[in-house]
């Protein structure tokens, strides 16, 4: 029996016509004298041979309307965000107010004092609620940027993330708690 | 595709028509469901309908559609599993991908003698019990009848990546098949 049997991948490739045609002759060669390969390779020959009576399906007749309409509603709906299903934007716009909470509550300083500029009197003094405030809506402002670009699905996996989010908020509601 | 991207609105209705068939019969084969592969079916031309001005002339359209189409099933799939909320541990095939939860333990027996409905069953779920890439494979190659070149550019793959991919899809199904093989279950 040869030791230079081909590669599984071989045989399969063999069997598909996707061999250059050198390697497919020595294969082939090689098939007709090894009882173990020309084994294998009918086997692996009537398995993709039955595979073929997998039935296939037909469209439903009404199936191109359908689609045609979809379409239509797609191309009339407002553009931008309102293109999502609204419980899909409920869902985002609750986890990225929860992160935009988090990332104001992790702004806290050690006190509360206003923060003021070094020295300018015209300069505007903002407390700390009014910096956590701008901070929040500068998220959310780049979230929806975000949402209007993004592709359903990966709204969709931010949607599965609010799970992930819940399970955290439920371990341990303050982070900072040393809990 | 040019004409709709010209702003021809009936060309996109040319072409539902023309690809129907395909991608339903490409979803089906790959998810298994009915309702499922019209829904699939469905988002795949909402998305080239989206998309069309990302559609690029020197792709073939074939290969832009199938490529929406591979990547509309994954993510279902994908989507299918998180749904789920499968508690036990997913088993495992050799290259570590997920298999497939085998939910009917009814399994016709391989020394029956098998009718036409039996078999599509048997060919069902070993095709379900192929990790999710491997499934994809072979479906595009098998019922599709894509070369491992139109393969690899619609499922972004190198080609030897495709290659081994679909071996090991080929050799899952040879040794899923072989009791019904030997025992002459499936009429020659």
């Amino acid at each position: 029996m040869s030791s230079n049997h081909p590669t599984a991948e071989d045989l399969v490739a063999h069997l598909d016509g996707e061999l250059a045609a050198e390697v497919a002759t020595g294969v082939a060669a090689h098939v007709t004298a090894c009882d173990t390969c020309r084994h294998e390779t009918d086997l692996l020959r009537a398995s993709a041979a039955l595979l073929s009576r997998l039935p296939a399906r037909q469209p439903s007749s009404d199936f191109t309307q359908r689609v045609l309409a979809a379409a239509r509603e797609e191309s009339a709906a407002p553009r931008g965000l309102l293109r999502f299903p609204r419980p899909l934007l409920q869902a985002a716009a609750a986890l990225l107010i929860a992160a935009a909470g988090f990332a104001a509550w992790s702004l806290r300083g050690a006190n509360d004092a206003p923060i003021t500029p070094g020295g300018d009197e015209t300069a505007v003094v903002l407390t700390q609620e009014e910096e956590e405030a701008i901070a929040r809506e500068m998220l959310l402002l780049g979230a929806l940027e975000f949402l209007e670009d993004a592709e359903t699905d990966e709204l969709k996996l931010l949607v599965e993330d609010l799970d992930v989010l819940d399970a955290l908020a439920a371990e341990d509601p303050d982070p900072r708690s040393g809990g | 595709m040019l004409a709709f991207q010209s702003g021809d609105e009936s060309a996109f209705a040319e072409i539902v028509r023309r690809f129907q068939g395909r991608i339903v019969s490409l979803a089906y084969r790959y998810l298994g469901s009915s309702a499922d592969a019209e829904d699939l079916a469905q988002e795949v031309f909402l998305r080239v309908y989206r998309a069309k001005d990302k559609y690029e002339r020197s792709a073939r359209f074939s290969t832009w559609i199938y490529r929406i189409a591979s990547n509309a099933s994954l993510n279902h799939i994908r989507g299918r599993k998180v749904r789920r909320r499968v508690s036990a541990e997913m088993p495992t095939g050799h290259d570590g991908e997920e298999l497939s939860i085998f939910e009917d333990a009814e399994a016709p027996q391989p020394h029956d003698a098998l009718e036409k409905d039996e078999l599509a069953e048997v060919l069902r779920r070993i095709i379900d019990e192929l990790p999710e890439r491997q499934r994809l494979a072979i479906v595009l190659n098998k019922y599709e009848d894509l070369s491992y070149e139109e393969i690899a550019q619609t499922m972004e793959l190198s080609m030897m990546a495709v290659k081994s991919l679909l071996t090991r899809a080929r050799v899952n199904i040879k040794e899923k098949l072989v009791p019904y093989l030997q025992s002459g279950a499936f009429d020659a």
